[in-house]
């Protein structure tokens, strides 16, 4: 099969490295990989996109001229979605491919808008699909080859067998496929976003309960959790969760939600107001603890992505931290396995924030740590030493990795969100 | 000193003669076709027909021989110039040079600059979130403390403006409390959250008892919350004044203040720093467009010749009514929901400044000043207050005020015709009622009919502005401050004092110690506390009707007080939801 897949992001290059290797020819628009250590890649993607152009399977095309006297069979659009005269516009310049799959989150009603465009330019129409993609920041690869359950949006049984074919090395023991009207799939990809979302804001509203009451939210979770009817997912309270994409299908979702209500605000306006909320908590929460005099302060910030495994700061509660710390005076100096750089190019220009190459170093002299991404790394530090090296042991802890107690017992003023002590 | 006397002036007396052998506007209308041509004067976005007056070209011309025997153009030069207009208290008022583009202030103005900045960087701070409450949220809601010139001006053009909210300023919401009696704020406080509001202490002198009452209020509610006193005026106060030294003794950090200063009146301080709620509600741009509306006025005002000059001319024509017609009301009627506190901004604005009875040097007068000048938004008052334009005994002199251009921003909505619609019924009204009002019976079919008969002949004037906005806003606000100035100048007296309201706030701050619950009666009361309080001093004996209203009152306030307590239970419950500012949990604090 002859595809051309459009984007440049992770998931753009998941598709392209992940079809490629299972013979496709893949053509992508970019002129060059992503550097290894971007947020467009990780690193077993990386090695399987350098394999694949190697092969000459994928091949980077620097633009979409080539292709236009070249028949594809399918056209992948994995860019955001912008407008529908812009999607029939490359549809348009891609030559009219036979197959045009729609991967990213659209506005209901988007796919089945251009595929009627579409017939009014010839009796032999492009078919569309709404293909939404379940891929994950951190485990992009795996999430697309193991995926749990394909879901596919098409109004066409050719279109359906095609895109069938194309996934067959990926699901052979189970045919994991939901074949729906590509409006029905619109809107179950939003909402299980949607859904996942209200879980955490849910948790994140009782952790402030909690924190009030002088309960440990763990516990609750963990008794929460083990009701079958609720499972462990998505259950964890914490400084807020981020993702482009994710956040961007949870406006989405709410603009949609808001468009057929006439004036309350919906539960979903609710969510994200708690998640911009627990974004700022670590903030609040030295703000307290200072009353209020935070200017010549300084602060570790332990984790910039938006989760551990990438190095995407895309809505990151880091990047909202970082810019109030600033705004305050404070002085930041953060530690990333592997997002720094976007930190940095981010705040380029910005007087206050330094990187340091280590969570130890970031402590030393510091007022306080905010720790915003739950690395592996993180979890088993000799905190002890750190404390020492610190002016002030106070410990905010964003993601209630570390036990209370044992932090108390050591000497810290630790904070969890919904545990430890209340600051 | 008697030279300033309206009455001794040699222009005064041809308008005497002038005034005896008026017609009625329905004879001066059919006498002359072009009438409203030549009735009508353009500044900046406004237009006024003054043609619905009872004034004749004769007329005209004798009032501008009054304004330039009284030198109107050189008494404007001498208030733009920074003399010091305001005799009794020694001072200029230099409102014009608040709105000035910086380039072209008096000399010696730097300040204005500089305040105008530290307000510009305190909105930023609010709107964008990083100004924080004394648990660390940012702020949503922004109250206002603060009475007359303090509240009017920003609550007027907050209200008017709103449509032109800039996306920063959307999400924070401004309120107003005024009152003296607590009843604004006690509506507040019941669903405000403490931990995300912003007080704004808005007073000139920063010892007005009703704002500081109102703040001490304020204060007391906070403190319920967050015990640390310094972090709540740090987090949750803002002051605005001309004495720093006051602010500082109430507790505000000097981070927390803003100053404005002796030489801008309080009526006329909403071009200062008093402006903050409305740079807080709608956006700093939109409050920068409002002073260089002002602006565009300010300098028609001191170029065009009296006739030509919409503050002078209204200024003349109001001395005309008053003064040679004997009409002693005026109506403020504006045909736009937006101008609601248009009306109650100008009440003060007017009668605060004009109402006097003595001239710049305390001598006393033989003439009528202000009016007695009212209003409402014009088609609600029809259902009000109209009657008795129509067919009551008093002569009346109205101000008609509408917008040509409205809704435009609505063009696609659904309901745009409609609104549309509704726009033309406004302004069909609006003429209709000034037409009826000079006309009469002259506007409709005749009849015999002793009930329908309608005198006509109350004077008007009709106020066009091309498109309500910020910058021509800020000129209709201007030229009522310039045709206020202008009046006094013919009057002879001093717009920018205010000694009549000085009386009453010392007489009640005699009173106050004689009403707290508990004294067996106002007199007794005084008696027991003569030491503490000079106030008491036997020579100032309480009127019988004082001291019964005191007693009576108190009686009744023993009786209630017994159900008081489930108010104060409601009180302790919500507090317990809230977090503390002080750690409750060990070991907080460093």
């Amino acid at each position: 099969m002859k595809l051309l897949i459009l984007g440049e992001d992770l998931v753009a290059w998941t598709l392209a490295a992940a079809l490629a290797s299972t013979g496709c020819r893949v053509h992508m628009t970019a002129c060059d990989l992503p550097d290894a250590a971007s947020e467009e890649v990780e690193p077993d993607l990386s090695r399987l996109l350098d394999q694949q152009l190697e092969m000459g399977r994928l091949q980077l095309d620097c633009g979409m001229d080539q292709l236009a006297n070249n028949s594809l069979d399918l056209l992948i659009d994995a860019r955001d979605f912008t407008s529908q005269e812009d999607l029939l516009a490359v549809v348009q310049e891609a030559g009219f491919p036979r197959l045009v799959a729609l991967v990213q989150p659209v506005p209901l009603g988007t796919t089945d808008t251009l595929q009627e465009q579409l017939n009014g330019f010839s009796s032999q129409p492009p078919q569309v699909v709404f293909w939404p993609n379940f891929i994950q920041a951190g485990r992009a690869l795996e999430s697309f080859t193991r995926v749990e359950q394909l879901l596919l949006g098409s109004r066409d049984a050719w279109a359906t067998r095609q895109i069938k074919r194309l996934m067959q090395p990926f699901n052979r023991s189970l045919d994991r496929f939901r074949v729906m009207t590509p409006r029905e799939a619109e809107l179950t990809k939003v909402a299980i976003n949607g859904m996942l979302a209200t879980r955490v804001s849910f948790m994140n509203e009782l952790a402030q309960l909690a924190e009030r009451q002088d309960i440990d939210i763990e516990a609750v979770r963990q008794g929460m959790g083990a009701d079958s009817r609720i499972g462990f997912q998505y259950l964890y309270p914490g400084c807020g969760f981020g993702g482009e994409a994710f956040l961007q299908t949870l406006e989405q979702l709410n603009t949609e939600l808001s468009a057929s209500r006439t004036a309350d605000q919906g539960l979903l306006t609710s969510v994200q107001a708690i998640n911009n909320q627990q974004k700022d908590l670590l903030f609040q929460k030295l703000w307290r603890f200072y009353k209020a005099d935070l200017a010549g302060k300084k602060v570790a910030l332990w984790g910039c992505s938006f989760k551990p495994n990438t190095s995407s700061v895309s809505g990151s509660p880091a990047l909202h931290l970082i810019a109030a710390l600033l705004a305050h005076e404070v002085e930041v100096v953060a530690y990333d396995p592997r997002a720094l750089p976007a930190v940095q190019k981010h705040f380029a220009g910005e007087v206050g924030l330094s990187v340091a190459a280590s969570p130890e170093a970031a402590a030393v002299d510091a007022d306080a740590i905010l720790v915003v991404t739950e690395w592996k790394e993180f979890w088993n530090l000799d905190l002890v030493q750190i404390k020492e090296t610190m002016k002030h042991p106070l410990l905010l802890d964003g993601r209630n990795i570390y036990h209370p107690e044992e932090l108390a017992e050591q000497g810290w003023v630790y904070s969890g969100v919904g545990r430890g002590q209340v600051v | 000193m008697s030279q300033e006397l309206l009455t001794r002036r040699s222009a005064f007396a041809g308008l005497q003669a002038l005034a005896e052998q008026q017609k009625p506007l329905v004879d001066l209308f059919s006498a002359d076709s072009q009438r409203a041509e030549k009735m009508t004067v353009s500044a900046a976005s406004l237009t006024l027909d003054f043609s619905k007056q009872r004034v004749t070209g004769e007329v005209l011309q004798s009032l501008e021989k009054l304004a330039l025997e009284v030198d109107l153009p050189g008494r404007v030069a001498a208030l733009f110039s920074g003399e010091k207009v305001n005799l009794s208290e020694n001072r200029a008022a230099l409102h014009t040079a608040l709105r000035a583009p910086s380039g072209k202030r008096p000399a010696g103005l730097g300040a204005v600059d500089e305040q105008l900045q530290r307000m510009a960087a305190l909105v930023e701070k609010v709107q964008s979130g990083v100004w924080r409450g004394f648990s660390g949220k940012r702020i949503t809601d922004v109250v206002n403390l603060g009475v007359g010139g303090s509240d009017l001006g920003p609550l007027m053009v907050t209200q008017a403006l709103r449509e032109y909210t800039r996306p920063e300023a959307t999400p924070l919401k401004v309120h107003f409390a005024s009152t003296i009696d607590g009843s604004q704020l006690f509506d507040l406080l019941t669903h405000l959250n403490p931990e995300t509001t912003l007080f704004t202490i808005s007073s000139k002198s920063f010892t007005t008892i009703d704002t500081l009452s109102n703040a001490d209020t304020v204060r007391a509610w906070l403190g319920g919350f967050c015990p640390d006193s310094e972090l709540l005026h740090r987090c949750h106060f803002v002051g605005v004044s001309a004495s720093a030294e006051k602010m500082t003794a109430w507790g505000l950090p000097e981070a927390n203040q803003l100053y404005f200063w002796d030489w801008v009146g309080g009526r006329f301080s909403l071009w200062a720093t008093i402006g903050l709620p409305i740079a807080l509600a709608l956006g700093m741009p939109v409050f920068r467009e409002l002073l260089a509306g002002a602006h565009e006025l300010d300098e028609h005002f001191r170029s065009a010749a009296p006739l030509d000059n919409l503050p002078m001319l209204m200024a003349l024509l109001g001395v005309w009514n008053v003064n040679c017609l004997d009409i002693r009301a005026h109506a403020i009627l504006p045909y736009d929901g937006r101008l609601k506190y248009f009306p109650s901004y100008l009440e003060q604005l007017e009668m605060e400044s004009n109402g006097k009875s003595v001239t710049r040097e305390g001598v006393p007068l033989d003439y009528a000043t202000c009016p007695v000048l009212w209003g409402e938004i014009g088609a609600n008052a029809q259902h009000a207050f109209y009657q008795l334009l129509h067919q009551g005994t008093q002569a009346v002199a109205s101000d008609f005020i509408i917008a040509a251009s409205r809704y435009e921003s609505m063009k696609d909505s659904t309901h745009y015709e409609s609104l549309m619609t509704q726009h033309e019924l406004n302004i069909a009204n609006c003429l209709a009622q000034s037409r009826v009002l000079a006309l009469g019976n002259a506007a409709v079919d005749p009849t015999d009919n002793p009930f329908r008969h309608y005198p006509g002949n109350q004077p008007s004037s009709t106020l066009v502005v091309d498109s309500l906005n910020a910058r021509s806003l800020g000129a209709l606000i201007a030229l009522y401050e310039h045709k206020v100035y202008a009046q006094a100048c013919l009057w002879g007296i001093n717009p920018f004092d205010q000694w009549g309201v000085e009386l009453g706030k010392q007489v009640a701050k005699q009173l106050q110690p004689l009403l707290s619950v508990g004294a067996r009666s106002a007199s007794d009361r005084c008696n027991r506390a003569q030491s503490e309080l000079p106030q008491c001093a036997p020579t100032r004996e309480l009127d019988s009707s004082t001291e019964n209203l005191a007693q009576l009152i108190e009686s009744y306030r023993v009786e209630s007080s017994v159900g008081a307590r489930s108010a104060s239970d409601r009180y302790n419950r919500a507090q317990s939801a809230l977090p503390q500012c002080v750690p409750t949990k060990s070991g907080g604090q460093p």
